[in-house]
């Protein structure tokens, strides 16, 4: 009996010890850093001596700064365009792929190329498409006679945070569609034969069967790819920097122009501690708008 | 119903042959710019077909630029990064799936929650402590800085992997008298190698492509990568879109070859990350 004991408590420091070092590594990789920029937060750093304002930065940034909530709506559009366009598109094709028997690796690789070019290599790739002179895009379009006049994609006031949420739908729907082909093949083919058998339209099908037993991968796709679409900063940093004007900026951008080009660090500082709570309201706003009702 | 299905087959078909075009075509408008001469290039009516393919971009971005060392660069932080997630986060997976100890569900949720953070947040800290470890502009600091990223998602969906693995082999072995690292070594870890693959593969793929970090904390060549080395061509006052196209070209490789002999383990490791949240 004491020999077993013993050997459990034994068990359970090997696992611990099995756990250490990751755990050291993510302290000193984690938790130090979050720590310094939380205090940073509090601090008027930009040249000479950093000195303590208390709440300065945040009061400032949440009650006088127009820029700051400008670019908050900013991110919402993005966010809501790039993930609204990237899930349209990630559920058909998944649709489309759940209902194809033959050559399924090769359609999967096919769509899964999107999600691994890197997306600055993609975001460069149609900025190059979309060039107001030489690019393909109003090419094709001028050959379709949809457009007459060459259009300046990234230059559009109002329109330019259209191109590139949809850049990023671009890079976003693999994931999407991966994650909600798992969960259409999770569902019973059983199902679909007795509704069938009941007589069952495809719409019918898709409402009473697919949608309610697709909510948790539904939840999975958005959450997850709407969380990295907040934090993007390849695409709008490649494409327009922003611009033009300031009809592209974002919070991931102003953050790092208060860094990088204004030197207000302590300012950056607080505008990365808001940016952590708003991922953090994000995910359970999410979790909570679409998680399967339990007692239904 | 045979109706139905063919009905069905034929819009899932015109479904997959649009959005196919809408991921290849990028691609091939990069491999061809890649391969055109620059008199193609800027002419007001682009060429569908390259009249006269060159490989001359290639040659130049690897002679007038340091494509050679940003390859270089690229390869080393990302096999390290993988390398350190590998050895660091396979114990760290084995240790939660197998063993209990106190804290050991809310270790596994505060190494998810360390993700919670947008990269772009920490980079102020990460800047300055880097810069107090001398280590700016340097491999090493992307290395350590790529598996923060990469660790707590290797480590979570190996948790996984592991528990689909059954115990009762492990614990045969260690009835035969293997010690607890024996059995991890002789047994569990042969076993999970399909499940340690699928997610170095992600890891690998997302430190090849990382950028923001390289961008700041790399501003020469010593540490570049090519994500970054292929974004300087924008930042030049003439864009020469063939060469950026060339560029591209080789950044993609990694991507490429991954997708097309390994896309059945990014979709294992995709899916058992999203599954588990």
């Amino acid at each position: 009996m004491l020999k077993t004991k013993n050997r459990l408590i034994k068990d359970s420091l090997f696992g611990f010890l099995l756990v250490l070092p990751t755990l050291i590594l993510l302290i000193l990789l984690v938790i130090f850093p979050v720590g310094y920029v939380i205090s940073l937060s509090f601090f008027n750093y930009s040249s000479g001596t950093p000195f303590f304002t208390g709440f300065t930065n945040y009061t400032e940034l949440l009650f006088h700064d127009a820029h700051f909530w400008l670019y908050f709506v900013h991110s919402l559009e993005y966010v809501g365009i790039a993930i609204g366009a990237g899930f349209i598109m990630g559920l058909l094709v998944a649709l489309s792929l759940n209902a194809i028997n033959r050559f399924k690796g090769t359609l999967r690789s096919i769509t899964l190329l999107a999600w691994a070019v890197p997306p600055v290599i993609a975001s460069l790739m149609w900025k190059w498409m979309l060039n107001d002179t030489n690019g393909v895009i109003n090419d094709i379009l001028f050959k379709m006679h949809i457009i007459s006049q060459p259009v300046a994609w990234l230059a559009l006031p109002n329109a330019t945070m259209v191109v590139l949420g949809l850049v990023h739908a671009w890079t976003a729907t693999p994931l999407i569609m991966v994650i909600l082909l798992a969960g259409l093949q999770a569902i019973p083919a059983e199902l679909y034969e007795s509704a069938a058998i009941d007589g069952a339209n495809s719409l019918q099908k898709f409402t009473m069967i697919t949608y309610p037993l697709l909510k948790a991968s539904v939840l999975s796709a958005v959450m997850i790819s709407s969380i990295f679409a907040f934090r993007t900063i390849d695409i709008v940093f490649t494409l327009t920097k922003g611009g033009p004007g300031d009809a592209t900026e974002m919070l991931v951008t102003y953050l790092y122009d208060n860094a990088f080009r204004f030197m207000k660090i302590g300012y950056a500082a607080t505008l990365s501690v808001l940016m952590v709570i708003i991922s953090i309201l994000m995910i359970a706003l999410l979790v909570n708008i679409i998680r399967p009702k339990r007692n239904e | 119903m045979a109706i139905k299905t063919g009905k069905n087959k034929i819009s899932s078909a015109i479904v997959l042959f649009i959005y196919f075009l809408i991921v290849l075509f990028p691609i091939y408008w990069m491999f061809i710019t890649g391969i055109k001469t620059p008199d193609e290039i800027y002419t007001p009516q682009p060429t569908y077909f390259p009249k006269h393919p060159t490989t001359a971009n290639f040659v130049s971005i690897f002679t007038t630029r340091p494509y050679i060392r940003y390859t270089i660069n690229s390869l080393t932080i990302a096999l390290g990064a993988t390398f350190t997630c590998i050895v660091f986060g396979t114990l760290a997976a084995y240790g939660f799936s197998r063993y209990r100890f106190k804290g050991n569900r809310s270790l596994r949720f505060l190494f998810l929650a360390s993700r919670i953070f947008p990269p772009i947040s920490l980079i102020v800290p990460f800047f300055i402590v880097i810069g107090w470890l001398h280590l700016y502009n340097t491999l090493l600091a992307q290395i350590i800085i790529n598996t923060y990223m990469w660790l707590p998602f290797y480590v979570w969906i190996n948790i996984g992997f592991f528990d689909s693995i059954p115990h009762e082999l492990e614990q045969a072995a260690q009835i035969d008298g293997c010690s607890r690292f024996q059995t991890f070594f002789k047994i569990a870890f042969p076993l999970s190698l399909p499940g340690i693959a699928a997610t170095s593969i992600i890891t690998f793929l997302g430190t090849w492509n990382e950028f923001l970090y390289n961008l700041i904390l790399a501003p020469t060549e010593r540490a570049k990568n090519l994500s970054v080395g292929a974004s300087d061509f924008i930042a030049d006052m003439f864009i020469s879109w063939n060469q950026m196209g060339a560029g591209a070209l080789i950044t993609c490789i990694p991507a490429i070859i991954f997708v097309i002999f390994f896309q059945k383990y990014i979709v294992q490791g995709l899916t058992a990350g999203a599954v588990k949240g």
